[in-house]
């Protein structure tokens, strides 16, 4: 599907692949499992014998659900790279690393038309608008991250914002959109679409604590990267509201590695981490409560799925990498 | 200075051509009467308008140094400015945009009024073409339907055709922000600014976030073909700026290639919207396929003549400041068609032209050859399909309708004409 004509487009397809391996496809597989979930077979398990070819053809489309999900999230972190490379490419201007960004933006934009046509091939205007929702969101959320100037990134509410942007939107519209595929109800809709949030809200927040306590082996971008740039997170809002005098170590800034340290002490003294935690399992407990507020179902596969999912909204919260 | 002289010898030698470009004016203005001659009241002013070239008329409008290319061809009985038809119109999708764009985050909103400057420079050509081809293919505007008729749906249908304007216009905006962030990133070297670096995040979210709203439109419209007709249009934007990237191809040096790139780059954006208010509108796949062929052989005659004036128009009235094409290495038509008469200047285009030395060796050999002429020619054969693909609708005893389909067939004259 990213195939493209031009060769160079085609070598930033590859990098599309490679990144779809290293995230061990957390998002496709949500997908995938919260359509079995909502009663839609794998087609190979379809009693044999019977001949409508409508299942088949409706987990096709749930699968191009998940397709477009990943075209979306790798194009927003193309953009994303971009941007932290023209930081690091600061005074080295060969040729080479315009083309590079140029690409990447370029990419990027290939792999969100890539989705756009392959939205439209659904032939579902309501998915379409999710999705395209999605995008909206990816970029609102993106530039709350930036607006470091304003006092609103000390505000955990629009921290919340800014994570259900940049993180959940994703997620709890394709879940939601593989619900409508199927024909299900708004409530069902809803409740595909709460799991969706409330997991992706729960990764983000477990997300934000590795960041200070994990190694930097199991975290592979390294520990303390959203402090030193600037990008301040659950636990430290949480540990601002116990420590105020923390505010002002961050409206320093901490190009000064010294700052960070002393934001890291305050840190440490504070309930922040734990609090974050607290509030991960919050949410994993919300999206696994939504998944037992499904229809009651018999079937095996459904029954395995939807335990899956719940297992899911554990492993995120558990997790160390 | 030899550059200055250079480009003055290309002027005068274009318009001298020009002078004796009769034949294809004059197969146009024959084409024009006879689809008309069923109306004879039609026909009467369409010979009006038929007049070809007359040397002294040519001249100005291919030097261009024409005030107005309009009243130089044409006779101004009924003479109609293709833009003040949809003046009212081209107001209300303004307002639509601003509203359309604006965005929880000012700094979001700041990226949006950048957008409506480059409307507002723009002229806002495609949605001219848009809001034209829609009345072209009756469906009218609805102030103008007569007074008692109280079925909505034409107000609707126009409604819908105006959301293809706005969606055009952002998804063009998009793209520009996207390539002013990458052209910025070349003038930002060394100069390592946070604000430089939020200036270009800006930019590429920016153009994200007019491409979300794009595609929200476009959902909001629930015509699955139209989605797919505009998803294509953003593969073929990117499609077409990465052909322009492969500097170090040979395809570069391939006319078909540069065709290639030009229909993604420019065409595709208006053919495919056009097709769009055709398919809203209910109508053949026979009208929208016209529909479609006279947007993308008037985007591509206006690049054309864009390459041409990248090298003869004035810096004043172009803007982005003549030569730039070659000065960043883009090779364009004129070029490709002087590279036919003399291969050796493929020897130069491959040393590239960062030494300006270079670039004078190029427009020597441009300047010798017939390149400018025959971009033009190239040009004008495609701004008169663009008229033939007009004058191919279905009769009609409309006046708007008239009046619109002679303001579309006016834009084509007018893009290869122009100064600017």
């Amino acid at each position: 599907m990213v195939a493209a004509e031009v060769p160079n487009l085609a070598s930033a397809a590859e990098y599309f692949f490679k990144i779809g391996a290293e995230g061990k496809r957390f998002r496709p597989t949500v997908l995938l499992l919260m359509a079995t979930a909502l009663d839609v077979h794998i087609p190979e398990l379809s009693p044999p014998g019977i001949g409508d070819t409508l299942p088949t053809d409706l987990r096709t489309r749930q699968q191009r659900i998940a397709e477009i999900t990943e075209m979306i999230h790798v194009a927003s972190l193309l953009h994303d790279d971009v941007l932290d490379d023209a930081d690091t490419r600061r005074g080295v201007g060969s040729l080479n690393a315009v083309m590079g960004n140029k690409l990447a933006v370029l990419a990027g934009d290939f792999l969100l038309s890539r989705a756009c046509l392959t939205l439209a091939s659904l032939k579902n205007t309501e998915v379409v608008t999710l999705i395209a929702t999605v995008i909206e969101n990816l970029v609102t959320g993106e530039t709350m991250q930036l607006t470091t100037a304003s006092n609103k990134r000390f505000s955990m509410e629009y921290y919340m914002q800014k994570t259900y942007n940049k993180t959940a939107s994703l997620i709890s519209n394709s879940c939601k959109s593989v619900a409508l595929l199927a024909g299900h109800t708004a409530e069902i809709a809803m409740l595909a679409f709460e799991y969706g949030k409330n997991l992706g809200l729960a990764f983000q927040l477990i997300d934000d604590v590795l960041d200070f306590t994990g190694t930097s082996a199991s975290l592979g971008k390294g520990s303390l990267s959203d402090i030193r740039h600037g990008i301040i997170t659950a636990p430290i809002l949480f540990a601002m509201e116990e420590y105020p005098q923390l505010r002002a170590v961050v409206d320093k800034g901490f190009d000064n590695p010294a700052n960070v340290d002393i934001a890291l002490e305050y840190l440490g003294k504070s309930r922040g981490i734990e609090r974050t935690k607290e509030l991960a399992m919050k949410h994993a407990n919300l999206a696994a409560a939504a998944i037992d507020s499904l229809p009651q179902s018999d079937d095996e596969d459904v029954i395995k799925s939807r335990q899956a999912l719940i297992d899911l909204t554990q492993r995120v919260i558990t997790r160390n990498k | 200075m030899a550059r200055a002289a250079l480009l003055h010898l290309l002027r005068y030698r274009t318009a001298a051509a020009a002078a004796a470009a009769e034949p294809l004016s004059a197969f146009r203005c024959q084409l024009m009467t006879r689809s008309n001659s069923k109306t004879p009241a039609a026909g009467i002013k369409w010979a009006g308008f038929c007049r070809p070239f007359s040397s002294k008329a040519a001249l100005n409008d291919v030097i261009g140094n024409d005030t107005d290319s309009s009243v130089a061809v044409m006779e101004p009985q009924e003479r109609v400015d293709p833009f003040s038809l949809v003046a009212n119109e081209l107001s209300l999708i303004a307002t639509r945009l601003r509203s359309m764009v604006a965005a929880e985050v000012p700094n979001l909103a700041s990226a949006a009024e950048y957008f409506f400057k480059i409307g507002a420079e723009g002229k806002r050509f495609r949605p001219t073409v848009l809001l034209l081809m829609a009345t072209a293919l009756d469906v009218h505007i609805p102030e103008l339907s007569p007074p008692g008729i109280g079925d909505t749906l034409p107000t609707d249908l126009r409604t819908r055709q105006q959301r293809i304007a706005e969606i055009t216009e952002m998804i063009h905006v998009a793209s520009l922000l996207h390539d002013d962030v990458l052209d910025d990133a070349d003038t930002r070297r060394g100069v390592g600014s946070l604000n430089a670096v939020m200036g270009n995040k800006l930019a590429v979210l920016a153009g994200d976030f007019l491409l979300s709203r794009a595609c929200l439109t476009l959902a909001s419209l629930k015509n699955t073909e139209v989605v797919t007709l505009i998803a294509t249009v953003i593969e073929n934007l990117v499609t077409g700026e990465t052909m322009q990237l492969t500097t170090a191809s040979n395809k570069r040096f391939s006319m078909e290639y540069y065709m290639q790139k030009t229909y993604n780059k420019t065409a595709s954006l208006i053919s495919n919207s056009c097709k769009s208010v055709a398919l809203l509108a209910g109508h053949t796949a026979e009208i929208a396929m016209l529909a479609f062929e006279y947007g993308k052989n008037l985007g591509l005659a206006f690049q054309l003549i864009d390459d041409v004036l990248d090298f003869t128009g004035t810096s004043a009235s172009l803007g982005k400041g003549s030569l730039s094409d070659i000065r960043h290495g883009i090779i364009t038509a004129p070029i490709l068609f002087a590279m036919e008469e003399y291969p050796q200047l493929r020897a130069v285009v491959d040393k590239g032209f960062d030494n300006p030395a270079n670039v004078d060796i190029a427009l020597e050999y441009l300047g010798k050859s017939r390149g400018i002429e025959r971009t033009k020619e190239l040009a004008m054969k495609h701004a008169n399909l663009a008229a033939a693909a007009i004058d191919s609708l279905p009769q009609s005893d409309d006046e708007d309708v008239i009046k619109s389909r002679q303001a579309l067939i006016d834009l084509t004259q007018r893009v290869i004409t122009r100064n600017k």
